[in-house]
């Protein structure tokens, strides 16, 4: 569209020419009608009137931009969000992933590559009647119905994924058999795509804790940056393993300080390790009810009763004897000397799911619908925030 | 008096499945009556046609949210808030996060007028989805706090000590003579075109839109756009030359003119210049203000 005649340039440079801005006037069009100009919602008439204003008004026109520039992103860029499950995120190591695993599961059905199978096979292709007593480990322990999947021709590694694909997608065949490899297969690739992520993200999180440990003695008494309530249930939300798939159960340590809170019922013997402002001093939450704390690097143990047998989901402790835990049915507790816990009167009688200390005055704590409640008073009154 | 028929609120509740978040049929029809007075439909075709078009579930979905309902909550927490902080980081970078925030606390209704939460919901009415509303109350918020920041940021430093001198001599004032008299011409150029064509060139070359993305807005295939801007900026070229040839400037005097407004094309951006009711009425009279400069 840009011209090189120097007066078109001219004219060019003066119409993109942004100046000093003035406040909104009072007619500007509403954020509605802005959207329903986007999706074409308009009357004719009403277009015509919000074309008229916006032709004459910078800031329409710049909001108006800004909405159109962002519906790509919107669609496009991937966020972790509250409430939000990872396993649409992490599509992306499914496709890597399906083509290792069906590779190696082609490997593990497709006789070994000695000459007689070779000859074999090139006699199976002939002869689609001999291929018949060829048989799939599935098939051996099974039916005695081929597997589709010994006669067809390997595919490529970047072939495999599309292959198993389009077999998911294609009618069930005749046999029985067949689907319910495809079956294993789809189960297969889901399970290892699901272990190999929840192993990535646990040495994600390995890292960022040893990294964390590493770089508070050298910033002296200044800990490393606690995150953020949000970003705690991001993470927490990240670290949530799927409904629909089994997922092994997480180590104390595989989450580190980030991993403060849990949204299901951990494996026995699990324990989860709570955001400590004070590093020479752990927490973690055990069994319902119990908190656990350490002084002496994990070493050894105090065992603190908190009196309720409801799951705790998380805690943040400001201090080495001040700690707020969170859970479910409104649980709020509340211990200053690391020995007696306080239940404290809760903002909500949901699920609480997250929980964000100053010291032992101030708190939010968010619950699970969405909703965040702050306390200046040690628990006393609590406020509605975002 | 309700203008919404009972039978249409009760046929637009079951459409929008709003028993699902525990709405009566009333207070839906209560969120019909804003709506229709928002559109300003009234009688009875057309405010069923209006209401009809409306995003009727989303209205649903915001009127119990609105009210408080706990499984309208979970539902736009898991549906719509994603939605909300990608919209942010798209519209604001950073920065995108916060904003969404505040708009979620706005949502959720942390002012309270005579005991009721004032939620945000009560200004959607269901003219447009709910995701887009979010992303045009996300970018006006946005578009506001950059042009607050830029109106506070402090004028830039006079480095010339005797700038009276410099106002009415030397090569300097005569390049900012000239640029002024290109900006006068261009706004009066301006004035006389359609708003689509002002609109059309302001999104193009200020706010950096594609073709594309002006093709959506526009209703128009990328191609109509840029034939349209082309065809718009030879049409605003001309107008501006005439403008300077009729205040007697030569060729060589108009590249000049022409040449300083491109190294200095002015304070003001051009649309700011503009009124937004009856801007055919404003016409400039480039001609006296060049007699009254040189």
């Amino acid at each position: 569209m840009s011209s090189n005649d120097p007066r078109d340039r001219a004219l060019e440079a003066m119409l993109g020419k942004r100046g000093r801005s003035r406040p909104a006037a009072a007619d500007c069009l509403d954020a509605e009608t802005l959207a329903a100009y986007t999706e074409g919602g308009l009357s004719d008439s009403q277009r015509a009137e919000a074309e008229g204003h916006m032709a004459g008004c910078a800031r329409c026109q710049m909001v108006m931009a800004a909405i159109v520039k962002s519906a790509g992103d919107v669609e496009r860029a991937p966020v972790s969000v509250p409430g939000r499950s990872w396993w649409p995120l992490d599509l992306r190591w499914l496709m890597p992933l399906a083509g290792a695993a069906a590779a190696a599961l082609l490997w593990m059905v497709v006789p070994a590559a000695g000459p007689e199978r070779q000859s074999a096979r090139l006699e199976d292709r002939a002869s689609p009647d001999r291929s018949k007593r060829l048989q799939s480990p599935a098939t051996v322990a099974g039916s005695a119905e081929p597997s589709p999947l010994v006669v067809a021709p390997a595919p490529s590694m970047s072939e495999v994924p599309r292959a198993v694909e389009e077999k998911a997608a294609k009618p069930e065949s005749a046999s029985p058999l067949a689907a319910r490899e495809r079956g294993q297969l789809e189960r297969q690739l889901a399970e290892q795509a699901e272990r190999k992520n929840l192993a990535v993200r646990r040495a994600e999180a390995d890292q960022l804790a040893k990294k964390e440990e590493r770089a508070a003695p050298v910033a002296g008494v200044t800990p490393a940056t606690p995150p953020t309530l949000q970003e705690s249930i991001v993470v927490a939300e990240a670290n949530r393993p799927p409904a629909a798939a089994p997922a092994p159960a997480p180590s104390p340590q595989a989450f580190g300080t980030t991993a403060e809170t849990r949204r299901s019922s951990p494996a026995a013997g699990a324990q989860t390790d709570l955001r400590s402002l004070d590093p020479a001093v752990r927490w973690r939450l055990a069994e319902p009810g119990i908190v656990e704390r350490s002084r002496n690097e994990g070493a050894t143990w105090e065992r603190l009763d908190t009196g309720v047998r409801t799951l705790l989901r998380a805690g943040h402790c400001p201090s080495a004897s001040t700690c707020w835990v969170v859970g479910d049915a409104g649980v709020v507790l509340l211990t200053t000397d690391a020995q007696k816990w306080r239940q404290v009167t809760p903002p909500s009688p949901g699920d609480l799911v997250a929980v964000d200390a100053a010291d032992a005055e101030a708190a939010v704590v968010r619950a699970a619908n969405g909703r965040s409640f702050r306390t200046t008073d040690g628990g006393t009154r609590w406020t509605s925030v975002p | 008096m309700s203008c919404v028929d009972p039978s249409l609120a009760a046929r637009l509740h079951q459409r929008a499945n709003a028993a699902r978040w525990h709405l009566s049929v009333a207070e839906f029809a209560a969120a019909l009556e804003r709506s229709a007075a928002k559109i300003g439909a009234v009688d009875g075709s057309s405010l069923e046609r209006a209401l009809d078009g409306l995003h009727l579930d989303d209205l649903a979905l915001a009127c119990a949210c609105e009210r408080g309902d706990d499984a309208a909550w979970e539902h736009f927490v898991r549906e719509h808030r994603p939605l909300l902080y990608r919209a942010g980081t798209a519209i604001a970078g950073e920065y995108g996060r916060e904003l969404a925030d505040s708009l979620y606390a706005e949502l959720f209704g942390l002012r309270e007028r005579d005991g009721a939460r004032q939620s945000l919901f009560r200004y959607f009415h269901g003219r447009s989805s709910l995701g887009t509303w979010l992303r045009s109350v996300l970018a006006q918020r946005h578009i506001d706090a950059i042009r607050s920041h830029q109106r506070f940021d402090p004028l830039p430093d006079e480095e010339d000590p005797s700038p009276l001198v410099a106002d009415t001599a030397g090569p300097d004032a005569e390049a900012r003579r000239q640029a002024a008299l290109v900006h006068d011409a261009l706004g009066g150029a301006l004035v006389r075109l359609p708003a689509r064509d002002r609109l059309r060139l302001a999104w193009y070359y200020r706010e950096g839109m594609t073709l594309a993305q002006i093709g959506r807005l526009c209703q128009e295939h990328e191609a109509t756009v840029s034939r349209h801007l082309t065809r718009t900026r030879k049409a605003l070229r001309a107008d501006v030359e005439a403008q300077l040839q009729r205040a007697g400037l030569g060729a060589g005097e108009i590249d000049e003119c022409l040449a300083a407004a491109a190294v200095d094309p002015g304070d003001a951006d051009l649309s700011s210049l503009l009124p937004v009711e009856d801007v055919r009425k404003n016409t400039v009279d480039i001609r006296s203000k060049v007699e009254e400069r040189s």
